[in-house]
């Protein structure tokens, strides 16, 4: 694999990885702080 | 002490070889607090000794009759929840050798196409000895599997007659699945380096898609005896379907399937890459020749990172499985929640976070002295920060959120402001990035540094390494513990109760578990290392790993 596209690889994971920690944020926000229920 | 195999030797005041055993003395000994605190403590103050049997007696006042006994109830002879502990050993073994193949499947599968691409020989050599270890215990899996059958219909026999029927189509399903799993995985390690790349491609898509499947089938009634398809169980004519089309899709797709569905592959996923490290470690010790010490110090470091794949995604698909029983299922939601069973919630996030804090002090260890030698301060401190982090959010998620009670809205019960759920969200959010952050740090950015450091472990990253393994196991079976008792004291959830009524008080009582948790695991771990050792091909010469 060319060292070019070996560096875009990598850009692209770490943005798959950045985008399932947000994934992660929206989905704990969806259903966990808006639609269990609140804590006593 | 693990004498370094080859390699550079490293500064003596940056790197130490022996590792930092205090760190495994540290999480040994937080585990066994933990363990204390919740059994000693948490447990009786949540009412978490009183069955689920005599909390809601009223409610078991208004079960059908139809669904009651018929026939005298068979006894085991070890107490009142003897039949239950039956069950509670023999499904949960089961479910450890049969997530070889449902977690295991899928490593395979990536595995082949490592291989495939790269034509690295150790991809080969692992899926082979996957492959063969997943043949060699399918029976063990298929063994628990026919005797929980056998106990379910001996003991439950009113319960049996009413789920095999209403789940014949998929259950019939899931037995077809069994002979077309055990057909791909065989020919898969039968015919390995035998065939061409596509038939080898279609068998390790092929095993993994057919255990999917057998899963779902499986699950359709596993699901479905928490959220039930109907309020109660109508039976129609004779014939091929027992009641009308659609009722039986409510039954089998009913609200937690997916959900269940879905957590149970990533958890088994995680499991099995945990169970690879720790068997890796084991051989990594047995073994005294270089190459072997090289490719095992891989295989261990091939399984965490699958197992940390698998980790970070279950909270997620965790939070949907809760909000599905939430809305579907409000009093089970309760009982684990804010009621009698929530400590079981607490043993399992607790789990939860040892295992990303092992996982953090192993990649602390593991990459020391790589980190050295690449001059990386940054990632050296990043990663013990996240192992302090990590300590943190797991000290939140062990909260209780309260005590005196036996639910949450009892009154006088003392409330602890730091168990609101808030704050363990904000926790789990902090666990699963420090898990995908780790998988970048180490697939991205160390991943074409590591090859000269292969076979220099030192004895704390292989203990870190096989606590996974334990810890990955234990929670496995801890989850599946979580779901039965959440519907206790039923079988179908309002439909069908536990026969016998007080006599016969459900879930299994937490200090008898644990001795079921103790029993099946030992057992499972013992099969494992002396099937490992004959499934296992080591290398035979030196190479690159």
């Amino acid at each position: 694999m060319s060292q070019e596209r070996s560096r875009a690889l990598t850009y692209a994971l770490w943005v798959a990885i950045a985008i399932y920690i947000g994934i992660a944020i929206y989905v704990f926000w969806h259903f966990g702080f808006t639609k269990l229920p609140p804590p006593i | 002490m693990t004498t370094p195999v080859g390699g550079a030797s490293s500064t003596p005041d940056e790197y130490d070889s022996r590792g930092d055993t205090r760190k495994i003395i540290g999480i040994l000994a937080a585990l066994a607090i933990f363990i204390i605190i919740l059994y000693g403590f948490i447990i009786p103050l949540q009412g978490g000794f009183i069955s689920s049997t005599a909390i809601r007696a009223d409610d078991l006042q208004g079960a059908d009759p139809r669904f009651e006994e018929q026939i005298p109830i068979q006894e085991v002879d070890l107490g009142a929840s003897g039949r239950s502990i039956f069950i509670a050993f023999v499904m949960p073994t089961h479910i450890l050798f049969a997530n070889l193949h449902l977690g295991g499947g899928w490593v395979l599968f990536s595995l082949i196409i490592l291989y495939i691409l790269s034509r690295k020989e150790h991809y080969s050599r692992l899926g082979k000895s996957v492959a063969l270890f997943n043949v060699i215990l399918f029976s063990a899996g298929a063994t628990f599997a026919a005797n929980g059958v056998l106990f379910f219909i001996a003991l439950y026999p009113t319960f049996a007659a009413h789920a095999f029927h209403i789940y014949w189509w998929p259950l019939l399903i899931e037995a077809i699945l069994f002979g077309i799993e055990i057909f791909f995985v065989y020919t898969l390690w039968y015919t390995w380096e035998r065939i061409g790349t596509a038939w080898h491609i279609f068998l390790a898509v092929g095993y993994p898609v057919a255990i999917y499947f057998q899963t779902l089938a499986i699950d359709t009634l596993v699901s479905g005896m928490l959220t039930p398809g109907a309020e109660t169980i109508t039976w129609g004519a004779p014939g091929l379907l027992g009641m009308p089309w659609t009722e039986y899709l409510q039954w089998w797709f009913n609200p937690t399937l997916w959900p269940l569905q879905f957590h149970r592959v990533a958890a088994a996923a995680s499991y099995f890459g945990f169970l690879i490290a720790l068997l890796a470690m084991l051989h990594f010790r047995d073994r005294a020749d270089p190459p072997s010490k090289r490719y095992w110090d891989w295989a261990g470091s091939f399984g965490i990172l699958w197992g940390l794949v698998g980790l970070v995604t279950q909270p997620l698909l965790g939070l949907w499985y809760m909000y599905s029983i939430f809305s579907h299922q409000f009093q089970a939601f309760s009982n684990i929640m804010t009621g009698p069973r929530a400590w079981e919630m607490l043993m399992m996030v607790g789990l939860l976070s040892f295992l990303i804090i092992t996982v953090s002090v192993y990649f602390i260890e593991r990459r020391e002295r790589l980190l050295v030698r690449l001059g990386r301060r940054d990632i050296r401190n990043l990663f013990r920060a996240f192992a302090i982090i990590a300590a943190v959010a797991g000290f939140i998620l062990v909260q209780p959120a309260w005590l005196g009670g036996i639910m949450q809205s009892d009154p006088g019960t003392w409330a602890n402001p730091l168990g609101l759920m808030y704050y363990k969200f904000i926790a789990l959010l902090i666990l699963i990035a420090i898990g995908a952050i780790t998988i970048g740090i180490d697939l991205l950015i160390l991943h074409g540094h590591r090859d000269r450091e292969w076979g220099n472990l030192s004895r704390t990253s292989r203990a870190a390494a096989l606590i996974t393994g334990v810890l990955g196991s234990w929670i496995v079976i801890i989850m599946g513990y979580v779901r039965e008792s959440s519907r206790s004291p039923w079988l179908f959830y309002g439909i069908v109760p536990v026969p016998g009524g007080q006599a016969y008080p459900t879930p299994v009582p937490p200090h008898q578990i644990f001795v079921v948790w103790m029993l099946s695991l030992g057992l499972v771990f013992a099969v494992f290392w002396f099937t490992s050792r004959v499934t296992s091909y080591h290398p035979e010469q030196r190479e690159e790993v």
